[in-house]
């Protein structure tokens, strides 16, 4: 039944839209630029015909009348809605109907929330050696589209900071150490976060300018 | 602190590129989201707008808020009933001046509210004391809202 409770209703009617809604519409766009989903003149997501914003405003309508629901003990409203635009946004790109829920990820402001959710973390990320014979062989052509298109999606993020020295520092540090939090990050450099921040928004800036691929994302 | 471990694969150093590159957080100052945003073509306060009036119609669009205003309705009745002070005690036992209470004020508001149809046809004979009594302070009740209505 799509029913809230009276609390979790109390505490969606003392949000800030307006502010969370910007926030997840630059949380979306962020990650149609990397997979390559949008370029830096649309925002129309390649070959479909939403708008990064109708995806955020899917999510915000399910959420509020309780198709979604969120847990306020298991972390906050915001965080869990990132993750329900993930969800939605890489739904909706292969084609699906957006039917799955994830509930939480990583996220800076709240990591506890991460390790109570049990969303896979990178490391829990399938490597060759983990995958049994029977499903390697019903998913062989699937499996090698995936690293195919991880491959490119790789190469295209190392083409957009090839001549950008800073750039390259920080996805060797991330490539390396694995670490994502932009605090930890710039601690580990030795640099002012805002620095790490402001390299994020040209690394962007970057893959937008970048052709996008010939093909989607997913399959 | 959860230690993190070495990326070994494609898919791994993937996810934590994305997870590095994309995310937000409540944290980082509005300014330089909007600044984001205009850099893709849209205007960041008619967005916001946009998604707040959408937010605020579905909040008020739905069924828990329509449940939510009911029962504080229903409660700021009851609290008004719970401080009315009846003309006719608790305690009061007189059936026959009940009886003509309430035929009395039947008569006054029996024009003025089609609800109270049903009371006029009771057999009031068969009535208790106690269910008698309970009607007249309904009735006083309502006089005396009607009164303060017209007022």
């Amino acid at each position: 039944m799509n029913e809230l409770n009276p609390e979790v209703f109390r505490q969606l009617q003392q949000v800030n839209w307006n502010d969370i809604g910007r926030r997840l519409t630059a949380y979306a766009l962020r990650r149609a630029v990397f997979y390559g989903w949008v370029n830096g003149d649309s925002q129309l997501l390649a070959g479909r015909d939403f708008t990064i914003d109708d995806i955020v405003q899917h999510v915000i309508l399910k959420t509020i009348n309780g198709e979604r629901k969120w847990d306020p003990e298991r972390g906050s409203l915001f965080v869990w809605l990132k993750y329900q635009v993930r969800s939605v946004m890489d739904a909706w790109v292969k084609g699906e109907t957006g039917k799955h829920e994830v509930s939480f990820g990583d996220d800076e402001d709240d990591v506890e929330s991460v390790e109570k959710s049990g969303v896979p973390a990178i490391e829990d990320v399938k490597d060759e050696a983990a995958i049994q014979p029977e499903e390697a062989l019903i998913d062989s052509e699937l499996e090698q589209e995936t690293k195919q298109r991880n491959s490119e999606l790789v190469g295209r993020i190392f083409q957009a900071v090839a001549d950008d020295p800073k750039l390259v520092e920080l996805v060797d540090y991330v490539s390396q150490t694995g670490e994502i939090r932009p605090r930890f990050v710039a601690a580990g450099l030795g640099v002012p976060v805002d620095d790490i921040n402001n390299r994020k928004k040209r690394f962007s800036r970057r893959l937008s300018q970048l052709q996008l691929p010939d093909r989607l994302g997913f399959k | 602190m959860k230690k993190r471990r070495p990326i070994e694969t494609e898919a791994q150093l993937l996810v934590a590129l994305e997870r590095f590159f994309t995310n937000i957080s409540q944290s980082e100052p509005i300014e330089a989201i909007d600044e984001e945003l205009r850099e893709y073509g849209y205007d960041p306060k008619a967005l916001g707008s946009q998604i707040e009036v959408l937010s605020k119609r579905a909040l008020a669009n739905s069924q828990l808020n329509w449940r939510i205003q009911a029962r504080q309705e229903i409660d700021a009745a009851k609290e008004k009933l719970n401080r009315f002070e009846y003309m006719t005690p608790d305690h009061h036992s007189d059936r026959s001046f009940t009886l003509n209470s309430i035929q009395q004020l039947l008569r006054k508001l029996g024009s003025q509210d089609s609800q109270l149809v049903p009371a006029h046809f009771r057999n009031f004979d068969s009535a208790s004391d106690q269910d008698l009594l309970s009607l007249l302070q309904e009735l006083e009740f309502l006089a005396s809202s009607h009164e303060n209505h017209e007022d």
